[in-house]
């Protein structure tokens, strides 16, 4: 090769070497990530953007459910919280998995700030935007909307929190503890401003069904009031000396304001029970958690909460089972309790009609009918075929497929440790062998209309009102075509137990009774009894023996009336932050 | 004096004419990046020569115009002396016969071609001495004479004399380490004198370093190499793990061993760093994944830089930098290389689970522990299962059952190479089969290596190469994961069959029998990189000592995955009707095809110099270089399938609301571009200095931010060239050398482990659908119905500041080589800083809003890593047995200078001053044997005191008297092992050779959570667990346990779980037979050895039931995985045999 060509080859490289030199080589930008200034000026993505921020308040019916944090349901995971054993140190453990819909069950602090500081930066970052202002606003209420119930949960989890209203920048920033008063005006502001921009209402076949509205927001209000003027708010030793001022007549205005409301906008209590925990087509329902019953829009309630010989969760059914504690609750359809408490001690109320022989044999009879519209019991027809959470009384027999001999089963945990099972929002078509594939669309209903009246109901009482309208709107709840208990007819203090038991039994498995126990400051008393299952056998004769034992012995100490604040949080804040009372 | 034939000025003058020569060689082949000189035979090359009565000068002339051979003689012995001669095509060996006979003279060939003429003598017997000098006229000790083909032989004395008796035309062979052999004919010739010269292959061994190579001597950075032919001795089917205990401060941790994912953890010097740790590996110029895929056959050598002569790799080097380096070809006739090998293999140790009788009597102590009427299994059951009388019960050992006694792996390798002075070539062809370890399974591993490297001299000026490298990788995977299958095997109930008694397979754990392997659908993967360089080489004119050269290389990845899953029919057995029931699983028929493609292109410029004046040596260049890369994505998947029949994607469902069709993709890019430049200089091989340095820029650093300088300084001394060492002659080679050099560490990886491109950037992508908690849609209803809407979540909080590790390393060590090359010691200390670690603010309160997860890492953490490093080898000869033996011992220890740690963090509990990788534990006290023990006790708050009967009972370190978080205490140490150590043993005689490798470490621990890290690890709930949980368990018949009871789940994250990693293994053993060359000559074949080998063959460690390696603990950053389940799929133990062939 002559030399020449040897210099134009050098000279192409040094070409090529010149070319490859440009300054922009090393200015790339990612493929796949949406930067910030497209995701707030495009009404598509802000949109998703608020979509996102829906998670903040969780949903109640996932794979673990606050009732079996209380005395409604046993399960494993409750045990340790139910032990007394809840510390500062060990809260972050009741996180279930890795999304933090699950831990919104009780430690809610971190999943709460985080979706509070998204919510603040949108509150931010869309002061200017060239977006349609009909658009932006309805976005804005909804975020207003949704910080200000991630704050009242908040509110009934702690107490009162740091009111935190912007995205801080500085990653040093500590932050201290608002009142309960500051910590209510500041969601009483943000309920007024979700108000202000909310439509009033969505009905299934409205467009916008499942978003915040201003029906949501009165219920909202109701229940923050409601909560803020309850017993434990208004302890001083509790609210660190700042007990709540706001007042039961507060609340009673609020609930009152609701219910116009809503019954201006058309909600109306819906003539069958069970039906509202199936479908979405009523009017009592105001705020839903809506599913679909398809992959990724459905939820898996069946599937995890059904007995095991229908094909429930990997057998881990018997992991949220109904406990005596509740049914013993629920009154014989003549209005009266099965049970009694004499000097503490509970004994049969011999006016029921209740015995230790029914007891014993057949303790599902002449039951408020919604025992069973919320509890599969022993026997009931659940998805064609009868429900069988017994052993067989005969040795060699492996009857019973529900139950703990069940020759499907491997586990000994696999079977329901109460003989019970969830049936208030089961999905119950079909037939057994569920599998992990099936998605369910029961709805979540964050508020319903009887809430309202029985917030209403107990402000009224509590405020000094008219025990006639109190007992009303007790009674519209119980009269309800299919439930149909008896009018009732009690008076003072008995009234507030009638009332408090009504709350207990209509809204049994939605989220309650954890959160009212505490409020009314009864949990040192009611969390403190074991909780009780019925051990059945199916005699050779065809008949059921069931056996009362003890599932688990509880502890509730008057620390738990608050949630403790993660350990670590405390500590990061410098002192600044201060624990809930007891906890040292 | 008179008596010896040549003078030994006139040996001097030759030898010396010959170094020349040989430096002339060894530098043209340096250029071309080869390390060894090889001695060769005649070669084939013919030779036609018609002279008449011409002087013998001409007609070694005329040879040496038409060979390679070149010849040394004394003029005076052919002045004068006419030959003449006439022949057709001969061998050279055939013309010199002729011409040396007729002029009573004999020839000798030497290395590189080099053919010595000496006359022959007449032959008498008798005794010969002499002396044995080196090239300076020093004596020789300690040289070996024997005589060839026998075992006689004389060992030359301290003034390098010796005396043997022998006969005429014998051959006296003279062998001496770190000298070339020489053979002298028996003459009639009594004295004789002979000065050996220096293996210059061995003095002047090259040694790849970053960006080029350097000789031996004069390297003063801390590089260890390993050479090809040492890795393939490993039977590994993984490159990576052969190099286990052959590299010193290398630590090779090979966690599964499952066929095609066996890749190992490589960690150089211990960890500086809790991000990612991982070394830089280079192959053939350029970072490239694959190393464990790579073939043996095709390694030259593989290098490591350990210290500041990685600062050349500058922003990656800072965990050290391994090159791998392949093999390319040589001119002179071409060359087969053939080698097969079979290989047997099965676990190292399979963890003993417990049997039947054990299990029925756990799973009853459990339901009594629960407080249950019934028990699961009936006295009389029990008796039956005790006396394996049961029908119902089996007594089923599952690992029997479902995995192979041994399994198979083949390689082959087939390289050809060769070429002239104008071409030279290497082109290899080898695969790798492996069969798995279940008996039903479809799991199957082949890989494909083709690499062709070939070289091209233009001119004088211009050399180019192109090497194109290429490889399939074919990975069949059973349907459920490697671990399930393994935790179906070892979780299996004893109690149950396996199989039923009429011969059908049991639905096992799950349904999952392993048994069902074949039956389930498969997984497969093809991976197909495609790696390949152009260069050029222009020396310029008129310059000595400047060129140029450059680089482009092109690497294309394409991996094709296709999963495939099917319901299976399983077996029920009802035992009272014996009746059997077949039915199929519920699982959905579906489909996913996975596909990604990938570019990376680099390419690079270099100016540079290299001269020596005198005695001053100069090496220095400048290169440019810069690279991009892409990469792609495709995942489609589609279920609902109509039939197991069609396994394509438009066979599957189309509704996408169902999740029957599911697109998604991903794609990123990345860039970097660089100046870096080395200047080395040397006085007299005698004092070294070296700078290096790189000015590395890359696309994952702010703009303004983005370039980063990273220098490196060495400097050596060779005392043993200095005047006043000269006189020791039992030193040959003294260099004390040291480094300081500033790298970094750019692996900027996000929270679960993936590569973050653009840390520095607010980020917000879509909300990937999670389908457990139907919280990933909201349902609204929209202008098209009720449907799911998208979120979007912030993925990344930016870090506007962030930046790279940085690590400042210092290291100080000696090379010596002693008593004429028998010994060999290499010693070496160093000291890490490393500083700007990433590291999360622990102390960010989380009602800012920014949850730990996310919470972008700052540059805060700080280090220290300090340690030293051994190599002692000696080599012998003794007679025709030559042996060596080499250990090297590593000792790494790290230190946590700074890590955001909570202020109020108890002394006991404080990352600061302990190790990368610990964790915190609770100190165990034995088990509770009774109540008033528990009493006694700081115990855990319980509401039932008896629920802590036969648990493990914990120390309270805090002394508050409750046992609380606080009680758990930092264990100074990590499952990284501080020390590792490998000892290396060969010897060859005649045609044996042998060599085997231990390899060991210590200070490390594992954690082994028999217990109760998850439910299903708790003893008696349901599951099979390790036979050792069970043994001795605490009970109510047995409360002197010293396990905890059944159904403990307390302080699973205790010390009684962690169990030393200290071991020792015979890493590998290798035996060989190499047939005389006698026969093979007749057969044109140069070598054929047959050799067995083993891999992993046993393993001294203090507890017996699982290999103290397969641990799957993952990694530095997950600093609270304790890992250490039984469940990780385990590694293997490979018995071999190989033939190797050359022709």
């Amino acid at each position: 090769m002559a030399m020449k060509k040897i210099i134009i080859f050098l000279i192409t490289i040094a070409v090529l070497f010149i070319l490859s030199c440009d300054d922009e080589f090393l200015d790339k930008r990612p493929l796949d990530g949406l930067n910030e200034a497209a995701v707030f000026n495009d009404p598509i993505l802000l949109e998703y953007y608020v979509n996102e921020q829906y998670r903040s308040i969780g949903y109640g019916n996932a794979r673990h459910w606050e009732s079996k944090l209380t005395d409604e349901s046993y399960g494993d995971e409750n045990v340790h919280f139910q032990s007394g054993t809840l510390t500062p140190e060990n809260i972050t453990t009741y996180r279930y998995d890795n999304d933090p819909v699950y831990y919104s069950l009780v430690d809610y602090w971190e999943m709460a700030y985080e979706y509070i500081r998204n919510m603040n930066l949108f509150l931010e970052k869309t002061v200017d935007l060239d977006i349609e202002k009909e658009v932006l606003d309805v976005l804005t209420g909804e975020i207003y909307f949704l910080r200000a119930f991630t704050y009242f949960k908040l509110l009934k989890h702690y107490g009162g929190v740091p009111n935190i209203k912007i995205a801080i920048s500085s990653l040093d920033a500590t932050v201290t503890r608002n009142t309960v008063d500051e910590t209510v005006a500041f969601i009483l502001s943000d309920i007024d401003e979700a108000l202000k921009r909310l439509p009033n209402n969505y009905f299934l076949n409205d467009l916008g069904y499942g978003r915040a509205s201003k029906a949501a927001a009165f219920a909202l209000k109701s229940r923050l009031m409601l909560f803020a003027t309850s017993p434990l708010f208004k302890d001083p030793v509790f609210t660190f000396n700042h007990p709540s001022t706001y007042t039961w007549a507060q609340a009673r205005d609020a609930a009152k304001e609701a219910i116009d409301s809503l019954e201006s906008y058309g909600y109306e209590r819906h003539d069958n029970y069970e039906e509202i925990f199936q479908n979405y087509d009523n009017n009592e329902g105001i705020f839903p958690k809506v599913f679909l019953p398809t992959k990724y829009e459905g939820h898996r309630v069946t599937h995890y909460h059904a007995p095991f010989g229908y094909g429930g969760y990997g057998g881990w059914s018997g992991k949220n089972c109904p406990t005596l504690n509740i049914v013993d609750d629920f009154e014989m359809t003549n209005g009266e309790s099965p049970f009694i408490y004499v000097n503490g001690e509970k004994q049969i109320n011999p006016a029921s009609g209740y015995s230790w022989e029914l007891d014993s044999t057949n303790p599902y009879l002449n039951r408020d009918p919604r025992l069973r519209m919320a509890i599969l019991t022993n026997n009931d027809e659940f998805k064609g075929r009868p429900y069988e959470p017994w052993v067989h009384e005969h040795p060699d027999s492996t009857d019973g497929r529900d139950g703990l001999e069940s020759p499907i089963s491997t586990k000994i945990h696999d079977a329901t440790s109460t003989g019970m099972n969830i049936r208030k929002y089961m999905n119950t078509e079909g037939t057994d062998g569920l599998t992990d594939q099936d998605r369910f669309d029961e709805p979540w209903w964050h508020f319903r209309l009887a809430e309202i009246y029985l917030n209403y109901a107990e402000a009224l009482f509590e405020s000094g009102g008219d025990e006639n309208v109190v007992r009303e709107y007790v009674n519209i709840v119980r009269s309800r075509p299919g439930v149909e208990m008896p009018d009732i007819t009690d008076t003072g203090d008995e009234l507030r137990e009638r009332i408090r038991k009504e709350r207990r039994i209509e809204l049994c498995y939605e989220g309650y009774r954890m959160w009212d126990l505490r409020r009314w400051k009864s949990a040192m008393e009611v969390e403190n009894t074991p909780l009780e299952g019925y051990e059945i056998t199916k005699m050779v004769d065809g008949t059921y023996r069931y056996r009362r034992y003890n599932v688990l012995d509880r502890s509730f100490l008057q620390q738990h009336y608050w949630i403790p604040i993660p350990y670590d949080e405390i500590v990061k804040n410098n002192g600044n932050l201060e624990q809930n009372p007891f906890y040292d | 004096m008179k008596k010896k034939s040549i003078t030994r000025k006139g040996y001097k003058q030759m030898y010396l004419s010959k170094l020349l020569l040989i430096m002339k060689l060894t530098s043209i082949l340096l250029i071309f990046g080869l390390v060894n000189i090889y001695a060769t035979g005649f070669s084939q090359a013919r030779i036609s020569i018609d002279k008449q009565n011409v002087s013998v000068k001409e007609v070694f002339e005329t040879i040496e115009n038409n060979s390679n051979y070149k010849f040394v003689y004394r003029d005076a012995d052919f002045e004068n002396v006419k030959v003449s001669i006439t022949s057709k095509s001969s061998t050279v060996e055939e013309i010199l016969t002729k011409i040396l006979s007729a002029t009573n003279n004999s020839y000798k060939l030497l290395d590189n071609n080099l053919v010595v003429i000496m006359p022959s003598a007449n032959m008498q017997p008798g005794e010969i001495t002499g002396t044995i000098t080196d090239m300076d006229g020093s004596p020789l000790p300690g040289v070996n004479i024997i005589i060839k083909g026998t075992m006689k032989g004389a060992i030359s004395d301290g003034a390098g004399n010796f005396s043997i008796q022998a006969e005429l035309g014998e051959i006296l062979q003279f062998s001496f380490i770190g000298y070339l052999s020489e053979e002298v004919e028996v003459t009639s010739q009594r004295v004789i004198e002979i000065s050996l010269v220096p293996d210059i292959a061995q003095l002047d061994e090259v040694i790849v370093i970053g960006y080029g190579t350097q000789t031996k001597v004069t390297v003063t950075g801390s590089v260890s190499s390993t050479s090809g032919d040492d890795i393939k001795k490993s039977p590994s089917s993984n490159l990576t793990n052969s190099l286990a205990g052959r590299l010193p401060g290398v630590i090779i941790r090979q966690e599964k061993g499952e066929l095609g994912y066996d890749d190992p953890t490589i960690r150089i010097r211990g960890v500086a760093t809790w991000e990612d740790a991982s070394p830089l590996v280079i192959i053939d110029g350029i970072e490239r994944e694959g190393l464990g895929q790579l073939d043996p056959n095709d390694i030259e050598s593989v290098t490591v830089l350990k210290d500041a002569s990685a600062a050349i790799y500058g922003v990656r080097a800072a965990n050290g930098v391994i090159l791998v380096t392949t093999k390319r070809g040589k001119a002179g006739k071409p060359t087969f290389n053939f080698s097969y090998n079979y290989g047997i293999y099965q676990p190292t140790r399979i963890p003993e689970m417990m049997d039947a009788p054990t299990y029925a009597k756990v799973a009853n102590e459990y339901a009594e522990w629960r407080g249950r009427s019934t028990m699961p299994f009936s006295d009389d059951d029990m008796a039956a299962i005790a006396a394996d009388t049961s029908r119902r019960y089996a007594n089923t050992d599952w690992v029997d059952e479902v995995i192979k006694p041994y399994s198979v792996q083949r390689r082959m390798n087939l390289t050809s190479s060769g070429g002239t002075e104008n071409i030279k070539y290497f082109v290899s062809f080898g695969s790798l089969e492996q069969d798995p370890i279940f008996k039903n399974s479809i799991a199957d591993y082949s890989q494909y290596n083709l690499r062709s490297n070939i070289d091209f001299t233009v001119n004088k000026y211009l050399s180019v190469s192109l090497d194109v490298a290429g490889r399939i990788e074919k990975r069949a995977r059973d349907i459920l994961g490697s671990t399930t299958t393994w935790v179906n095997t070892l979780n299996g109930i004893p109690t149950e069959h396996a199989v039923w008694p009429n011969g059908e397979y049991a639905p096992g754990r799950g349904f999952q029998s392993p048994l069902f392997l074949d039956k389930m659908g498969y997984y497969n993967r093809e991976d197909r990189p495609i790696e390949s360089r152009a260069n050029f080489d222009f020396k310029v004119p008129f310059v000595e000592g400047l060129g140029i050269d450059g680089n482009f290389f092109a690497d294309f990845g394409n991996r094709f995955s296709k999963r495939w899953t099917i319901p299976w029919e399983y077996t029920t057995w009802d035992e009272p009707t014996n009746t059997y029931t077949t039915e199929m699983t519920s699982t959905d028929i579906a489909l996913e095809e996975y596909y990604r493609r990938t570019s990376a292109y680099t390419y690079n410029l270099r100016l540079k110099y290299k001269r020596a004046f005198n005695n001053h040596f100069i090496d220095a260049f400048v290169l440019w270089e810069q690279s991009e890369s892409k990469r792609n994505d495709h995942t489609l998947e589609r279920k609902n399938f109509a039939t197991a029949g069609i396994d394509q994607l438009f066979a599957g469902g189309n509704d996408h609301a169902l999740d029957w069709v599911k697109l998604t993709g991903i794609a990123s890019e990345g860039a970097r571009r660089n100046y870096l430049g080395r200047f080395n200089y040397d006085y007299a091989h005698k004092y070294m200095a070296q700078f290096q340095f790189r000015y590395d820029g890359s696309t994952r650093f702010p703009k303004e931010v983005r370039y980063g300088f990273f220098p490196g300084f060495s400097v050596g001394w060779r005392l043993s060239e200095e005047t006043f060492m000269q006189n020791l002659s039992w030193l040959d080679n003294l260099k004390l050398r040291a480094s300081y050099g500033q790298l970094g560490n750019d692996k900027i990886l996000d929270e679960n482990g993936n590569r973050l491109d653009f840390p520095y950037l607010t980020l917000y992508k879509y909300r990937s659908v999670n389908e457990q908690t139907g919280m990933s849609v909201f349902v609204f209803n929209t202008q098209d119905g009720l449907v799911g809407t998208k979120l979007i979540e912030k993925y990344i909080e930016p870090n506007l500041a962030i930046t790279w590790e940085t690590a400042e390393k210092y290291n100080v060590g000696f090379d010596a080589s002693l008593l004429r090359g028998k010994l060999d010691v290499v010693a070496e200390f160093f000291f890490e800083k490393r500083e700007d670690i990433l590291t999360k603010r622990l102390s960010v309160p989380v009602t800012i809003g920014i949850n730990e997860d996310k919470l972008p890492r700052e540059n805060l953490g700080k280090s220290k890593n300090k340690g030293f490093e051994f190599v002692l080898t000696h080599k012998n000869n003794i007679g025709d047995l030559q042996y060596h033996i080499s250990g090297n011992f590593a000792y790494a220890r790290n230190e946590i200078v700074y890590w955001d740690e909570a202020e109020d963090t108890p002394e006991w509990q404080r990352k600061e001053g302990s190790v990368i990788g610990s964790n915190v534990w609770y100190l165990s006290d034995g088990i509770y044997n009774d109540t008033n023990e528990i009493n006694a006790s700081v115990h855990k708050q319980v509401s039932d005191i008896e629920d802590l009967l036969g648990t493990i009972k914990v120390k309270d370190v805090s002394g508050d008297t409750a046992i609380t978080d606080a009680d758990q205490v930092r264990i100074d140490q990590s499952y990284i092992p501080e020390i590792t150590y490998g000892i290396n043993f060969g010897l060859e005689y005649k045609g044996f050779d042998f060599s085997m490798l231990l390899q060991g470490q210590a200070r490390a621990h594992y954690y082994q959570a028999m217990g109760p890290t998850q439910s299903h690890y708790i003893l008696g709930a349901g599951e099979n667990n390790l036979a050792f949980r069970a043994e001795d368990r605490w009970w109510y018949d047995n409360t002197d346990g010293t396990m905890p009871r059944v159904g403990d789940n307390t302080y699973a994250e205790s010390d009684f779980y962690l169990f030393t990693g200290n071991f020792i293994r015979i890493k590998n053993l290798e035996f060989g037979y190499s047939l005389p060359s006698k026969i093979l000559d007749r057969m044109s074949i140069s070598k054929l050895r047959f050799y067995i080998s083993g891999y992993n063959l046993y393993t001294f460690s203090k507890n017996k039931w699982i290999d103290p390696e397969n641990d799957n603990r993952r990694n530095e950053r997950n600093e609270d995985a304790r890992g250490g389940e039984v469940y990780n799929y385990p590694i293997n133990r490979v018995f071999n045999f190989g033939i190797n062939l050359i022709f």
